[in-house]
């Protein structure tokens, strides 16, 4: 205690003094609390941006290659590239595979051979042959699939293109490869859905602006290298850049109730190839960035669990519909990959090629 | 005492205005993405029903008009609503999408609450004044719609167009 004077002699007390200790640790608990909560607070902010964030961005970006894929289309007209063989391919043969025809298979890609037969088996091809009767620098048993024997005169289709069956109604199995749910019902489809073959109206003139008329008929093909090339054709194609695994990351990416499933992870490419010129280099895009998934070994299979097939593109040819598909892995918080479904249609409206 | 007590105050006011921004950017994504959903959807129904009436005119020109109005009812091969995944309906309304198809030549603009460009001869008679053309329209306006209950509340967005039967 101190005496505290004043100028007419008067003296006054007054009482000052420290802090109690238990003053100090309420003081310090009521701050420990505030600090927790205000770093709660942060922290939580934190993971909901880049949660948010990450999931927000990977759709934004499938929505743009939609857009993108949509504009591509606007005026295309597609292909369902089928052949024959035109010899018996043995099942050690790894040169060629001789056809009737390779017109509308794009310069490398996927065969699917006895589809629905116990000798089914996928082929990948480097290239197209010359006078487009061949597929050269063949690859045997792709897409866990076994090499086989496969007789002159069966069938042989560009295994990425997935397109209806004619038999929609209770079809045996070995006519479909999946079943996709369309707006209006379920339809058995073939193929694994990852790719699309098709050409659009060009002017080889290069005049301006374009005339893409020859008399009163369209004139179709691509453009190469910024011509019109009446030889040239597209097609948009998955392409695997990387593989996930569920059991990695410990996620249950397609909602199939187990995490021991693969995926390839992609990017849909757009390749324009020069018929005529069999061999030479495509002309490649990338549509968008490389988080496209598909489930390795079942291209075109369930990815959100509902019980039906998901393609990336199904063609129906006979009412010019393309259905698009896109899962996109985005990451969140903690690193945790995340898949969403972002899908579109498009009519075209120019008659289908074959 | 005082001093902490008030630069703690300010930080609190501080971070509450950061965190209430940071929901506030996270509800806006998600209602972005309510109708960049919603748009695919109702993108991919119109793009179904300019196929359909494609299809329609190949097969039976002559009743193209009829086949589509059908198609569009319900029970129809397509239907008059449909479903939109992720998206709740607003209230009393049982689907998110609905398909409206216009066979009344005088309906104006102004009646159905979009710009379309009616009234307008739908059947080629030179008039507009027909109240329905549903046995031999040429072209027929359909609106496409999505009504849903989103974050934000009660949100709409309709998609006209026309298909054309020649």
């Amino acid at each position: 205690m101190e005496t505290i004077r004043t100028g007419c002699g008067l003296a006054g007390t007054s009482r000052r003094r420290g802090f109690t200790l238990t003053e100090v640790v309420i003081a310090s608990a009521i701050l420990v609390v505030v600090m927790l909560s205000i770093f709660g607070l942060v922290q939580r902010d934190s993971q909901l941006a880049q949660s948010t964030l990450g999931i927000s961005v990977a759709e934004m970006k499938a929505q743009q290659m939609l857009r993108t894929i949509e504009g591509e289309l606007a005026d295309a007209r597609g292909a369902n590239p089928i052949a024959a063989l035109a010899a018996d391919l043995a099942p050690d043969e790894a040169g060629a595979i001789e056809v009737d025809s390779t017109l509308g298979f794009p310069d490398q890609g996927l065969l699917l051979l006895g589809r629905g037969s116990a000798s089914e088996e996928r082929v990948s091809y480097s290239s197209l042959g010359a006078g487009l009767i061949s597929f050269v620098g063949l690859t045997r048993g792709q897409q866990c699939t076994d090499t086989g024997a496969h007789p002159r005169g069966s069938e042989l289709i560009w295994a990425a293109l997935a397109e209806p069956i004619e038999l929609q109604d209770d079809p045996p199995p070995m006519l479909w490869d999946g079943v996709a749910m369309e707006p209006m019902g379920p339809l058995f489809f073939r193929g694994d859905g990852t790719g699309f073959s098709y050409r659009s109206p060009v002017d080889p003139t290069g005049s301006t602006p374009p005339n893409y008329l020859n008399g009163d008929d369209l004139m179709w093909g691509a453009e190469i290298g910024g011509v019109g090339t009446l030889d040239g054709w597209a097609a948009l194609v998955f392409e695997r850049s990387l593989s996930v695994s569920e059991a990695a990351c410990g996620e249950d990416l397609n909602n199939d109730g187990d995490e021991l499933d693969l995926f390839d992870v992609g990017q849909i490419r757009r390749r324009i190839w020069n018929t005529a010129e069999p061999g030479a280099d495509p002309f490649l895009l990338g549509l968008g960035p490389r988080n496209i998934i598909q489930e390795q070994c079942n291209w075109g299979g369930d990815l959100d669990g509902d019980g039906f097939d998901d393609p990336i593109f199904l063609w129906d040819k006979q009412a010019r519909r393309l259905h698009v598909r896109l899962f996109v892995i985005g990451r969140t918080v903690a690193n945790i990959p995340i898949v969403r479904r972002v899908e579109s249609m498009i009519f075209l409206r120019n008659v289908a090629l074959n | 005492m005082m001093e902490v007590a008030l630069a703690m105050t300010v930080l609190m006011v501080a971070l509450l205005a950061m965190s209430s921004s940071t929901l506030r950017t996270h509800n806006l994504r998600r209602q972005n993405r309510e109708r960049a959903v919603a748009q695919n959807a109702i993108r991919m129904m119109s793009e179904q029903v300019h196929s359909f009436a494609d299809q329609v005119l190949r097969t039976s020109p002559e009743s193209w008009s009829q086949d589509v109005v059908a198609a569009l009812t319900p029970g129809g091969a397509i239907g008059d609503t449909f479903a939109i995944p992720s998206l709740d309906p607003a209230w009393e309304q049982e689907t998110v999408g609905t398909i409206e198809v216009v066979v009344d030549e005088t309906a104006s603009d102004e009646d159905l609450g979009l710009e379309i460009g009616m009234p307008r001869d739908l059947d080629g008679d030179g008039t507009a004044d027909d109240e329905d053309v549903t046995a031999n329209a040429r072209i027929l306006p359909i609106i496409v719609r999505a009504r849903w209950t989103g974050i934000s509340g009660d949100v709409r967005i309709a998609h006209p167009f026309y298909v054309i039967g020649y």
